[in-house]
């Protein structure tokens, strides 16, 4: 029989080693949405769908820090920059 | 029932997006039209980012415009997969088997044809890739496969008449 420790001993190596454990109080309601994306196979557990929803928010904050909101702004920025290069890939022949 | 083609965009069409000096008025066209359903590969991805790095490598830009720029590009296209605007395909075996038979018969590069053979699998009609690669591709292509390459430069008119 795993001790405790052991089994999370190895939950913690098996995530990378440097996994940090916070616990979350939620309501039934939000328990039960939870487990029902688990149920429908969206996540593999509700610590899994919760850093789902996490990885959003760290997504979004980042994207708010970006100077340009849409492509147009993108493109307007870059067609300033002298081009030292065309198209994605530089033109180049191969030796048949 | 509303007509619907499947048309592939190569990482080069899809840098034109974000990048380009000229707009391409097609692709900002196929992104937004529900008639079209936009698919590429997920190595598309992969080039964008080297595009991204080469340029830095060649100060054309600096190393924090690059990474803005890969988290922006990173993020759209995020966004243009949830709304179902593009499909990213993963790389199967098939479509390396089928790029394998396309340089054998085309004399392409490793990249064009699996990027050709994802789209011959997935059945697309229209296959749209940058001036650069559509004078590559063309007259070799357009002959023998049941697909219409497009030039980036192209306007969406022809398009608009196939969805009639």
């Amino acid at each position: 029989m795993f001790t405790k420790e052991y089994i999370v001993y190895r939950a913690v190596n098996k995530a990378g080693g440097s996994m940090e454990v916070a616990s979350v109080r939620l309501t039934k309601e939000e328990k039960k949405f939870l487990e029902e994306l688990v149920i429908k196979g969206k996540y593999s557990s509700i610590s899994e769908a919760l850093k789902a929803g996490i990885y959003e928010l760290m997504q979004e904050e980042r994207l708010a820090k970006l100077p340009w909101k849409t492509r147009s702004e993108v493109r307007r920025y870059f067609a300033k920059k002298e081009r030292k290069l065309q198209g994605l890939e530089e033109i180049h022949d191969e030796d048949d | 029932m509303m007509k619907t083609i499947n048309c592939y965009l190569e990482s080069s069409s899809i840098w034109n997006l974000y990048y380009e000096e000229n707009e391409s008025s097609l692709i900002e066209y196929c992104i937004e039209n529900e008639q079209i359903i936009c698919i590429s590969s997920i190595w598309t991805t992969l080039e964008i980012a080297r595009g991204i790095k080469k340029r830095v490598n060649q100060k054309e830009i600096t190393n924090e415009e690059g990474n803005l720029l890969q988290l922006f590009i990173e993020a759209d296209l995020e966004k243009l997969r949830k709304k179902r605007r593009i499909l990213l395909e993963n790389i199967k075996e098939e479509d390396i088997e089928r790029a394998k038979k396309i340089i054998q018969q085309y004399n392409l590069y490793a990249s064009d044809a699996l990027h050709l053979a994802t789209a011959l699998n997935k059945k697309c009609e229209i296959f749209i890739v940058d001036d650069y690669h559509f004078t590559r591709l063309e007259e070799k292509v357009t002959k023998n496969e049941k697909i219409t390459i497009y030039s980036t430069s192209k306007t969406p008119e022809e398009l608009k008449k196939k969805l009639q």
